[in-house]
Protein backbone atom coordinates (compact mmCIF):
# COMPACT_ATOMS: atom_id res chain seq x y z
CA UNK A 1 0.00 0.00 0.00
CA UNK A 2 1.12 3.61 -0.28
CA UNK A 3 2.08 4.05 3.10
CA UNK A 4 4.77 1.49 2.92
CA UNK A 5 7.16 3.73 0.84
CA UNK A 6 7.63 6.16 4.06
CA UNK A 7 8.16 2.88 6.34
CA UNK A 8 12.09 1.90 7.36
CA UNK A 9 13.11 -0.67 5.10
CA UNK A 10 14.40 -3.70 7.28
CA UNK A 11 16.77 -5.85 5.02
CA UNK A 12 18.63 -9.09 6.31
CA UNK A 13 20.78 -11.07 4.31
CA UNK A 14 23.12 -14.15 5.32
CA UNK A 15 26.72 -11.87 3.64
CA UNK A 16 26.63 -8.22 1.75
CA UNK A 17 28.45 -6.38 -0.98
CA UNK A 18 29.67 -3.14 -1.55
CA UNK A 19 31.16 -1.54 -4.36
CA UNK A 20 31.84 1.77 -3.52
CA UNK A 21 33.13 2.87 -7.17
CA UNK A 22 30.21 1.36 -8.85
CA UNK A 23 28.10 2.39 -6.65
CA UNK A 24 26.51 -1.35 -6.56
CA UNK A 25 25.37 -3.66 -3.38
CA UNK A 26 24.93 -7.06 -3.80
CA UNK A 27 22.80 -8.87 -0.71
CA UNK A 28 23.15 -12.72 -0.99
CA UNK A 29 21.50 -15.80 0.79
CA UNK A 30 17.88 -15.58 2.71
CA UNK A 31 17.33 -12.35 1.33
CA UNK A 32 13.97 -10.71 3.24
CA UNK A 33 13.00 -7.27 2.40
CA UNK A 34 10.36 -5.58 4.46
CA UNK A 35 8.89 -2.27 4.05
CA UNK A 36 5.33 -1.72 5.61
CA UNK A 37 3.08 -4.45 4.25
CA UNK A 38 5.75 -5.21 1.36
CA UNK A 39 7.93 -8.32 1.95
CA UNK A 40 10.03 -9.42 -0.61
CA UNK A 41 12.05 -13.19 -0.50
CA UNK A 42 14.95 -13.86 -2.88
CA UNK A 43 18.06 -15.32 -2.93
CA UNK A 44 19.82 -12.52 -4.26
CA UNK A 45 19.32 -8.95 -4.44
CA UNK A 46 21.52 -6.54 -6.56
CA UNK A 47 20.82 -2.77 -5.89
CA UNK A 48 22.48 0.07 -8.39
CA UNK A 49 21.85 3.89 -8.16
CA UNK A 50 21.58 5.53 -11.16
CA UNK A 51 22.88 9.53 -11.45
CA UNK A 52 20.11 10.91 -10.69
CA UNK A 53 19.79 9.08 -7.02
CA UNK A 54 17.19 6.34 -8.33
CA UNK A 55 17.66 3.01 -7.43
CA UNK A 56 17.20 -0.36 -9.63
CA UNK A 57 16.62 -3.44 -7.92
CA UNK A 58 17.31 -6.70 -9.35
CA UNK A 59 15.89 -9.96 -7.36
CA UNK A 60 16.78 -13.37 -8.19
CA UNK A 61 15.42 -16.41 -6.53
CA UNK A 62 13.82 -19.83 -6.89
CA UNK A 63 11.51 -18.07 -7.03
CA UNK A 64 11.30 -14.79 -5.46
CA UNK A 65 8.38 -13.90 -3.85
CA UNK A 66 6.71 -10.97 -2.71
CA UNK A 67 3.66 -10.44 -1.37
CA UNK A 68 1.92 -6.15 -0.60
CA UNK A 69 -1.67 -5.54 0.53
CA UNK A 70 -3.47 -3.55 -1.27
CA UNK A 71 -3.88 0.23 -0.75
CA UNK A 72 -7.12 0.79 1.53
CA UNK A 73 -8.21 -3.01 1.29
CA UNK A 74 -7.43 -6.11 2.97
CA UNK A 75 -6.28 -7.90 0.00
CA UNK A 76 -2.95 -8.94 -0.82
CA UNK A 77 -1.00 -8.79 -4.01
CA UNK A 78 1.13 -11.55 -3.93
CA UNK A 79 3.56 -12.32 -6.22
CA UNK A 80 6.44 -15.01 -7.89
CA UNK A 81 9.04 -15.43 -10.66
CA UNK A 82 12.59 -16.51 -10.95
CA UNK A 83 13.31 -12.62 -11.37
CA UNK A 84 12.50 -9.82 -10.10
CA UNK A 85 13.21 -5.94 -11.52
CA UNK A 86 12.32 -3.04 -9.56
CA UNK A 87 12.81 0.33 -10.68
CA UNK A 88 11.66 3.21 -8.14
CA UNK A 89 11.33 5.86 -10.20
CA UNK A 90 8.59 4.45 -12.42
CA UNK A 91 7.70 2.05 -9.74
CA UNK A 92 7.65 -0.53 -12.03
CA UNK A 93 8.11 -4.51 -10.98
CA UNK A 94 9.23 -6.80 -14.10
CA UNK A 95 8.94 -10.08 -13.25
CA UNK A 96 9.96 -12.71 -15.61
CA UNK A 97 10.47 -16.77 -15.65
CA UNK A 98 7.05 -18.64 -14.38
CA UNK A 99 6.08 -14.94 -13.39
CA UNK A 100 2.47 -15.18 -11.19
CA UNK A 101 0.32 -12.21 -9.55
CA UNK A 102 -2.60 -13.44 -7.17
CA UNK A 103 -4.89 -11.02 -5.60
CA UNK A 104 -6.93 -11.87 -3.43
CA UNK A 105 -8.81 -14.95 -5.73
CA UNK A 106 -7.84 -13.56 -9.06
CA UNK A 107 -4.81 -14.87 -10.29
CA UNK A 108 -2.34 -13.99 -14.03
CA UNK A 109 0.43 -16.14 -14.63
CA UNK A 110 2.67 -15.78 -18.01
CA UNK A 111 6.52 -15.71 -18.62
CA UNK A 112 6.92 -11.61 -18.22
CA UNK A 113 4.47 -9.79 -16.06
CA UNK A 114 4.98 -5.82 -15.12
CA UNK A 115 3.34 -4.75 -12.28
CA UNK A 116 2.84 -0.90 -11.52
CA UNK A 117 3.31 -0.43 -7.76
CA UNK A 118 1.57 2.85 -7.92
CA UNK A 119 -1.37 2.55 -9.71
CA UNK A 120 -1.76 -1.74 -8.69
CA UNK A 121 -2.63 -2.31 -12.51
CA UNK A 122 -0.09 -5.71 -14.22
CA UNK A 123 0.23 -6.26 -17.79
CA UNK A 124 1.17 -9.78 -18.93
CA UNK A 125 2.38 -11.32 -21.92
CA UNK A 126 3.41 -14.88 -22.86
CA UNK A 127 6.97 -14.28 -23.36
CA UNK A 128 8.52 -14.06 -27.15
CA UNK A 129 10.32 -16.86 -29.19
CA UNK A 130 13.35 -14.94 -29.11
CA UNK A 131 12.94 -15.26 -25.47
CA UNK A 132 12.16 -18.86 -25.58
CA UNK A 133 8.88 -18.41 -23.38
CA UNK A 134 6.71 -18.11 -26.23
CA UNK A 135 3.93 -19.36 -23.63
CA UNK A 136 0.29 -18.41 -23.02
CA UNK A 137 -1.07 -15.60 -20.54
CA UNK A 138 -3.53 -17.05 -18.08
CA UNK A 139 -5.81 -15.01 -16.06
CA UNK A 140 -8.03 -16.64 -13.34
CA UNK A 141 -10.85 -13.66 -12.28
CA UNK A 142 -13.39 -15.16 -9.87
CA UNK A 143 -16.44 -14.26 -10.09
CA UNK A 144 -17.81 -11.70 -7.42
CA UNK A 145 -20.43 -12.77 -5.32
CA UNK A 146 -24.09 -11.60 -5.86
CA UNK A 147 -24.30 -7.78 -4.38
CA UNK A 148 -20.43 -7.29 -4.07
CA UNK A 149 -19.34 -4.56 -6.15
CA UNK B 1 18.98 0.09 -0.60
CA UNK B 2 22.50 0.85 -1.65
CA UNK B 3 22.53 3.83 1.13
CA UNK B 4 24.78 1.02 2.94
CA UNK B 5 27.63 3.20 1.67
CA UNK B 6 26.90 6.12 3.73
CA UNK B 7 25.78 3.44 7.11
CA UNK B 8 29.76 2.62 7.22
CA UNK B 9 32.71 4.54 8.19
CA UNK B 10 35.14 4.44 4.56
CA UNK B 11 37.13 6.90 5.86
CA UNK B 12 38.08 4.56 8.53
CA UNK B 13 41.63 4.39 6.45
CA UNK B 14 42.71 7.87 6.31
CA UNK B 15 43.54 8.00 10.05
CA UNK B 16 45.22 4.72 10.50
CA UNK B 17 47.14 5.53 7.82
CA UNK B 18 48.49 8.55 9.99
CA UNK B 19 48.56 6.21 12.97
CA UNK B 20 51.43 4.30 11.10
CA UNK B 21 53.08 7.75 10.58
CA UNK B 22 52.58 8.71 14.38
CA UNK B 23 54.27 5.39 15.82
CA UNK B 24 56.99 4.69 13.44
CA UNK B 25 58.47 8.46 14.35
CA UNK B 26 57.49 8.39 17.86
CA UNK B 27 59.33 4.48 18.44
CA UNK B 28 61.83 5.53 16.03
CA UNK B 29 64.77 4.24 18.64
CA UNK B 30 67.65 1.56 17.90
CA UNK B 31 66.07 -2.23 18.43
CA UNK B 32 69.44 -3.84 19.41
CA UNK B 33 68.02 -3.47 23.39
CA UNK B 34 70.58 -4.31 25.82
CA UNK B 35 71.01 -8.03 26.34
CA UNK B 36 70.20 -7.35 30.11
CA UNK B 37 66.93 -5.88 29.58
CA UNK B 38 63.94 -8.30 30.71
CA UNK B 39 61.82 -9.32 27.42
CA UNK B 40 58.66 -9.63 29.45
CA UNK B 41 58.52 -5.74 31.17
CA UNK B 42 58.48 -2.74 28.94
CA UNK B 43 61.45 -0.87 27.75
CA UNK B 44 60.16 2.29 27.76
CA UNK B 45 56.51 3.43 28.65
CA UNK B 46 54.87 7.04 27.63
CA UNK B 47 52.58 8.21 30.19
CA UNK B 48 49.40 10.84 29.08
CA UNK B 49 50.77 10.53 25.10
CA UNK B 50 49.07 13.72 23.36
CA UNK B 51 50.80 14.55 19.95
CA UNK B 52 49.25 16.94 17.53
CA UNK B 53 50.17 17.29 14.02
CA UNK B 54 49.17 20.50 11.61
CA UNK B 55 48.45 20.55 8.37
CA UNK B 56 50.58 23.67 5.74
CA UNK B 57 48.60 26.06 7.32
CA UNK B 58 48.79 25.25 11.17
CA UNK B 59 45.57 24.05 11.25
CA UNK B 60 45.12 20.46 13.73
CA UNK B 61 45.16 17.00 11.41
CA UNK B 62 45.28 14.99 13.61
CA UNK B 63 45.35 13.93 17.04
CA UNK B 64 46.95 10.71 18.91
CA UNK B 65 46.12 10.15 23.04
CA UNK B 66 47.03 7.20 24.54
CA UNK B 67 46.52 7.08 28.39
CA UNK B 68 49.90 4.96 28.24
CA UNK B 69 52.19 3.42 25.66
CA UNK B 70 54.84 1.03 25.90
CA UNK B 71 57.50 -1.24 23.97
CA UNK B 72 58.52 -4.26 25.31
CA UNK B 73 62.54 -5.32 24.55
CA UNK B 74 63.21 -6.48 20.84
CA UNK B 75 59.31 -6.86 20.32
CA UNK B 76 57.80 -5.14 17.22
CA UNK B 77 54.77 -4.14 19.20
CA UNK B 78 53.77 -0.78 20.32
CA UNK B 79 50.83 -1.32 22.69
CA UNK B 80 48.78 1.44 23.43
CA UNK B 81 46.27 1.64 26.64
CA UNK B 82 42.75 3.92 25.89
CA UNK B 83 44.00 5.06 22.12
CA UNK B 84 42.07 7.48 20.74
CA UNK B 85 43.00 9.30 16.89
CA UNK B 86 40.80 12.00 16.37
CA UNK B 87 41.24 13.56 12.55
CA UNK B 88 40.50 17.16 11.30
CA UNK B 89 39.33 17.96 8.27
CA UNK B 90 40.99 21.41 7.52
CA UNK B 91 41.19 22.09 11.24
CA UNK B 92 37.74 20.55 11.87
CA UNK B 93 36.89 18.02 14.12
CA UNK B 94 35.72 15.33 11.35
CA UNK B 95 35.78 12.12 13.65
CA UNK B 96 37.46 9.54 16.16
CA UNK B 97 38.95 6.42 16.64
CA UNK B 98 38.86 4.86 20.19
CA UNK B 99 39.50 1.62 22.54
CA UNK B 100 40.29 0.64 25.33
CA UNK B 101 43.27 -0.82 24.21
CA UNK B 102 45.55 -1.26 20.94
CA UNK B 103 48.79 -2.63 19.38
CA UNK B 104 50.88 -1.48 16.10
CA UNK B 105 53.12 -3.98 14.70
CA UNK B 106 56.09 -1.58 13.19
CA UNK B 107 57.35 -4.66 11.12
CA UNK B 108 53.84 -5.05 9.19
CA UNK B 109 52.65 -1.52 9.90
CA UNK B 110 49.08 -3.45 10.86
CA UNK B 111 47.18 -2.39 14.07
CA UNK B 112 44.94 -4.02 16.42
CA UNK B 113 42.29 -2.68 18.36
CA UNK B 114 40.11 -4.29 21.17
CA UNK B 115 37.79 -3.43 23.35
CA UNK B 116 35.00 -1.25 22.88
CA UNK B 117 36.03 -0.23 19.76
CA UNK B 118 34.59 3.22 18.47
CA UNK B 119 34.27 5.19 14.91
CA UNK B 120 32.55 7.95 15.54
CA UNK B 121 31.71 11.18 13.66
CA UNK B 122 29.75 13.95 14.91
CA UNK B 123 26.35 15.18 12.96
CA UNK B 124 26.95 18.05 10.52
CA UNK B 125 24.33 20.24 8.95
CA UNK B 126 25.35 18.01 5.59
CA UNK B 127 25.05 14.53 7.29
CA UNK B 128 23.81 12.88 10.60
CA UNK B 129 26.05 11.13 13.51
CA UNK B 130 28.03 8.14 12.25
CA UNK B 131 29.17 5.72 14.95
CA UNK B 132 30.50 1.88 14.59
CA UNK B 133 31.20 0.14 17.19
CA UNK B 134 32.78 -3.20 17.65
CA UNK B 135 34.81 -5.10 19.62
CA UNK B 136 37.90 -5.67 17.50
CA UNK B 137 39.62 -3.75 14.81
CA UNK B 138 42.43 -4.85 12.20
CA UNK B 139 43.86 -2.36 10.42
CA UNK B 140 46.56 -2.74 7.77
CA UNK B 141 47.72 0.43 6.64
CA UNK B 142 50.18 -1.40 4.03
CA UNK B 143 47.43 -3.11 2.15
CA UNK B 144 44.78 -0.24 3.18
CA UNK B 145 42.34 -2.43 4.64
CA UNK B 146 40.05 -2.94 7.69
CA UNK B 147 38.34 -6.12 8.71
CA UNK B 148 37.24 -7.70 11.66
CA UNK B 149 35.68 -11.23 12.34
CA UNK B 150 33.24 -10.07 14.86
CA UNK B 151 29.79 -8.43 15.59
CA UNK B 152 29.58 -4.38 14.43
CA UNK B 153 26.61 -2.31 14.46
CA UNK B 154 27.08 0.92 12.96
CA UNK B 155 24.26 3.92 12.91
CA UNK B 156 23.50 6.48 10.62
CA UNK B 157 21.54 9.23 12.02
CA UNK B 158 17.98 6.57 12.59
CA UNK B 159 19.47 3.96 9.88
CA UNK B 160 21.28 0.87 11.77
CA UNK B 161 23.57 -1.53 10.41
CA UNK B 162 24.51 -5.00 11.77
CA UNK B 163 27.22 -7.25 10.50
CA UNK B 164 29.41 -10.09 11.90
CA UNK B 165 32.69 -9.71 10.13
CA UNK B 166 33.53 -6.82 7.38
CA UNK B 167 36.58 -6.60 5.33
CA UNK B 168 36.81 -3.06 3.96
CA UNK B 169 39.70 -2.84 0.90
CA UNK B 170 39.81 1.11 0.40
CA UNK B 171 41.64 1.36 -2.76
CA UNK B 172 38.59 -1.07 -4.63
CA UNK B 173 36.08 0.62 -2.80
CA UNK B 174 34.50 -2.81 -2.12
CA UNK B 175 33.03 -3.67 1.86
CA UNK B 176 31.77 -7.29 2.64
CA UNK B 177 29.59 -7.62 4.98
CA UNK B 178 30.30 -11.47 5.96
CA UNK B 179 27.14 -12.96 8.06
CA UNK B 180 24.35 -12.30 9.69
CA UNK B 181 23.86 -8.80 8.18
CA UNK B 182 20.94 -6.78 9.38
CA UNK B 183 19.76 -3.20 8.12
CA UNK B 184 17.09 -0.22 9.04
CA UNK B 185 16.83 2.26 6.98
CA UNK B 186 14.82 4.69 8.45
CA UNK B 187 13.45 6.81 5.46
Amino acid sequence: EKADSEKPIELSADRGSLDQKKGVTVWEGNVVVVQGTLNLKAQRVTVTRDAQGNQQLQAQGSPVTFRQKVDGSNEYVEGSASNVHYNTAANLATLTGNARVKRGQDSVSGAVIVYNTATETYQASGGTAASGNSGRVTVILQPKAQGTP
Amino acid sequence: MNRAARLFPLGLMLGMALLAFWLNVLTMQRDDAPAKLDLSRPEYTINRLTAKRFDAQGRPQQYLQAAQMWQLPRNPNVYLSKPRIEVFLQGIPDYTVTAAAGRYHKQQKTADFSDNVRWERKATTAAPAILLQTSVLHVDTVARSASNRAPLVADYGTSRLKSTGFIYQQDSGQLNLLSNVRITYAP
